[in-house]
């Protein structure tokens, strides 16, 4: 019986979770949402309190734009070492230290006021540009 | 109390993590201690965690608190955070000897070393180091008292559980038998580390020290007998010491010199030309000519007498002023959307009533009271520093790299800090005295930066124009707000080019307002930076708050109502906001869920200080009441001011209220030191603190210049009102930076109830006059 559950539970899943090409703007709106949060949470938990470690972060972190990989300039800076480098790679995954979570979530946003008129076209759009930030 | 630099050669034990670490085996804090105790903490790289968990060399570089115990009962309590006059020492070490029931007087802190592998991330900021390291310092000291009481129970023959600790001495109850700590360091020194989770915190109703208010700090005799130890104090056999000249204008670069009539000039010994930083600058010196000499006034002089061309680089034409008017142009014109809900274009479209106001707020310089100054040698290849330095481990990491050398060769000891407000986060004197050291053979150098360095060649507080728009309904109450915020980012120091804020500072009360407004958009336009900027105490706070809470009190006359009420209905009824669902995705690096921004706490401060100040007395004429409230580094504060202004426009401030809910309380005293602090602080950028830049450079020299609020000037009285939150299970907030914020808004609006008069632009100086 596990064998069975397992996999249909992992392609209702992946079903949700590709949000399919006929999946409605609330459909789709409603998968940014959950991922969205869950980034900005993550974005939270690798920015570092500190002032200094959380400049540094925050920057290399947004410096990477479309790469995964952060933008680290061989300066010494208020954190170093290779530990710091995996905290920033992972900030830099979490939307850029949530950089561009911030703006999808602005996006999301600009997609529901567009629902909201019945533009079910600028929707789309909106929601486009929100998984562009995301680099979903 | 001294200043112990003895190094016990003691590392980090990774494979200790997660439980309290029994160290006396392997070394004893300056062979006095007889039971050691670090508390060690699981490794973050294995999980991104909040908090001190995600700071640099993530579980395991969190703080270790040392506890050592010597025979003769003395209490040692390692502080690795640096105190800049905010008390920290005290504070840890009042949170570790109540629950360890040590005798208060036999407690002695010793401050620790750049040495983040051995005690976690030493970074003094964020107003942090209380709140983050409250629950790990209090397990420290319980787990040391368990093991004293143990001791005690294997000598004596009976149970743990009939012997009582208090005031370093443990009792048995029924036979009335006792030991004093010292007696028993040795043994307990020798016993098991109890598990964590079987450590057993005292009841708070049992705090004789937390919270209680009644000791003073650790250093208050050396500092007021002037036996305190700052950078500048140090001294050694054959010390030399140095000033630089830097290039006026930032990123400039010498392009000769002659240093022939310098070295004429008694006791100086040598000219040498430090390197200009390669891009991002982060933290390097900026590079120039070192002047080294037989004093600090030869120095000086010889300073005088360099011959330089300089090349004054791409910001050779920086002039503030046409600086303001870029931020304005971009202020009007859309940029990034950082946080938006609602249809603000929507409502805007149709609004009959929309209020418009921008606000200017200048650069401003730390200028802590003690100049930036380090001392450094090199001996056998090993280079020793004793600086004032917020950031030990940046220190000794940059010094490293600029030496040439691995970290292990360089050791950062902390003295007291004469004031630091971020300025002293960033270490690049601590690589200019190594540099200079290093071409002098590795003699002790002092490298001292004077006032006029400090305000030429600063880190300086971001300049920031911030644009507000609002509709109103038929009540004046906001249905639509629009902020944009245009700043020069500190991201700038990092990345070369960086133009945007970083989530970080937007998360200083822009992003996160937490108002009950339907429409709501953020915008941060692109702003590129002419000079090096840094972080200031309570950093982007300032002009966000400025903006934010003058405009609410421009709404709140526009609708005819009193701007206190107003602001309690704009931040709308009591309820507690998951800060990312509003687009913040910093929050001082704290759990969501543990720290949602409450604004039930929020009215709270706002209605105490106006309570405090007697909000809605009548006041004569030119006098008036303003208040404004805040929300920062997960603590909420509220400032409520009277001032008076003359028909000739000079405003005097006869009393301040402030009210701080920041959670349980440790040191109340210290609370209310760093709420005084923040009020004078606060002061002096709103009346009277500004740096202009001409040219590329900085046109203020000293404090005749650079103004900052004098004795004369600060307020009457100052009354802190201290908001009760006495579950020590909730969690701390931060007290160093959020009493700065609500200070220049405040005044700002008791200006207008007194004057009709409503300043956007800091700092005061002469408008009222003019």
């Amino acid at each position: 019986m596990m064998k069975m559950t397992m996999p249909i539970a992992a392609s209702l899943f992946a079903l949700f979770a590709a949000a399919p090409a006929w999946a409605s703007c609330d459909d789709e709106l409603a998968t940014l949402d959950t991922k969205v949060q869950a980034q900005a949470t993550k974005a939270v938990a690798t920015s570092g309190g500190g002032e200094g470690v959380a400049a540094k972060r925050n920057s290399e972190a947004m410096a990477s734009r479309d790469s995964a990989a952060p933008v680290t300039s061989g300066q010494a800076g208020p954190a170093g070492g290779a530990k710091e480098t995996q905290a920033t790679t992972q900030a830099a995954q979490a939307g850029g230290s949530g950089d561009r979570v911030m703006q999808a979530k602005a996006s999301i946003n600009e997609a529901r006021v567009a629902k909201g008129k019945g533009d079910e076209a600028g929707c789309m759009a909106a929601v486009t540009k929100a998984k562009g930030q995301l680099n979903d | 109390m001294t200043h112990d630099h003895s190094y016990s050669g003691m590392t980090a034990d990774t494979s200790d993590v997660g439980q309290i670490v029994n160290l006396s085996r392997r070394s004893l804090l300056g062979g006095a201690g007889a039971l050691v105790l670090a508390v060690a903490l699981p490794n973050v790289a294995q999980a991104a965690g909040f908090g001190a968990d995600g700071m640099p060399h993530g579980w395991q570089d969190s703080p270790k608190i040392f506890v050592a115990i010597a025979e003769d009962g003395a209490v040692t309590i390692t502080c690795h955070r640096s105190d800049m006059g905010q008390g920290v020492r005290t504070s840890w070490a009042i949170i570790i000897a109540d629950e360890l029931e040590a005798d208060w007087a036999k407690v002695h802190v010793r401050q620790a070393e750049a040495d983040e592998l051995k005690y976690g991330n030493q970074d003094t900021d964020g107003s942090r180091s209380t709140r983050q390291f409250f629950m790990h310092m209090r397990h420290a000291g319980a787990a040391a008292r368990m093991m004293l009481i143990q001791a005690a129970a294997k000598q004596w023959g009976v149970p743990a559980s009939e012997i009582t600790a208090l005031n370093s001495v443990v009792t048995h109850t029924k036979s009335g038998k006792t030991l004093s700590y010292g007696a028993l360091a040795k043994a307990a020194s020798d016993l098991p580390i109890p598990a964590r989770e079987t450590v057993a915190l005292k009841d708070q109703k049992d705090f004789r020290y937390i919270g209680k208010g009644k000791i003073g700090i650790i250093d208050n005799v050396p500092i007021t007998t002037g036996k305190a130890i700052y950078a500048a104090d140090t001294r050694f056999e054959g010390m030399f010491y140095a000033v630089i000249a830097r290039s006026p204008v930032f990123g400039g670069t010498v392009k000769s010199f002659d240093a022939a009539e310098a070295l004429k000039v008694p006791g100086v010994v040598k000219v040498i030309q430090i390197a200009a930083p390669s891009a991002p600058v982060m933290f390097q010196p900026l590079g120039g000519i070192a002047v080294i000499a037989k004093s600090t006034w030869a120095a000086m002089k010889g300073r005088e007498k360099l011959a330089i061309t300089w090349d004054d680089g791409p910001n050779a034409k920086y002039d503030s002023a046409v600086y303001r008017a870029e931020l304005e142009a971009s202020a009007r014109k859309p940029g990034k959307v950082v946080r938006a809900q609602g249809d603000v274009d929507g409502v805007f479209a149709k609004a009959k009533n929309k209020i418009t106001a921008e606000y200017y707020i200048p650069h401003l310089v730390q200028a802590p009271m003690e100049p930036m100054a380090a001392v450094a040698r090199i001996v056998d290849g090993n280079c020793e520093i004793w600086t004032s330095v917020q950031a030990p481990q940046a220190a000794r990491t940059n010094t490293a790299k600029a030496l040439g050398v691995g970290e292990d060769k360089v050791r950062v000891n902390v003295t007291l800090l004469g004031g630091g407000f971020g300025r002293k986060s960033k270490p690049d004197y601590v690589v200019e005295a190594a540099l200079c050291s290093k071409v002098m053979d590795g003699k002790p150098v002092k490298l001292q930066w004077t006032r006029e360095d400090d305000i030429h060649h600063g880190f300086y507080h971001t300049v920031s124009v911030e644009r507000i728009e609002a509709t109103v309904d038929d009540k004046g109450m906001p249905t639509a707000w629009l902020h944009r915020s245009v700043a020069p980012t500190i991201g700038s120091i990092f990345v070369a080019g960086a133009e945007n804020e970083l989530p970080f500072e937007l998360g200083m009360g822009l992003v996160n307002t937490p108002f009950a407004i339907p429409n709501m958009r953020m915008e941060n336009p692109a702003a590129p930076a002419h000079v090096r900027i840094g972080w200031f105490r309570s950093v982007s706070n300032i002009p966000h708050a400025f903006a934010i809470q003058s405009f609410v009190a421009e709404l709140a006359h526009a609708a005819g109502r009193d701007p206190k009420d107003y602001l309690l209905d704009v931040i709308g009824p009591a309820r507690q906001i998951d800060p990312t669902s509003i687009g913040d995705v910093w929050n001082h690096g704290e759990d969501p869920k543990l720290y949602p921004i409450d604004t039930g706490r929020l009215r709270k401060v706002i209605e105490t200080a106006a309570d405090g100040i007697g909000w809605g007395r009548k006041m004569p004429k030119g006098s008036g009441l303003g208040v404004a409230g805040h929300y920062s580094f997960v603590t909420y504060t509220a400032v409520a001011v009277e001032v008076a202004v003359d028909d000739k426009g000079a405003i005097t401030i006869p009393r301040v209220d402030i009210a701080i809910d920041c959670g349980p309380q440790v040191n109340p005293e210290r609370i209310r030191s760093q709420m005084e602090g923040a009020v004078v602080m606060g002061m002096g950028l709103a009346l009277t603190a500004e740096i202009t830049f001409k040219d590329g450079k900085a046109q203020q020299n000293n404090f005749d210049g650079y103004e900052i609020t004098r004795i004369d000037a600060a307020p009457k009285a100052i009354h802190v009102h201290l908001i009760p939150n006495p579950d020590y299970a909730h969690v701390l907030g931060g007290v160093g930076e959020p009493g700065v914020p609500p200070v220049a808004p405040a005044i700002i609006n008791a200006i207008f109830a007194a004057t009709g008069r409503r300043i956007r632009q800091l700092p005061i100086r002469n408008q009222l006059s003019a």
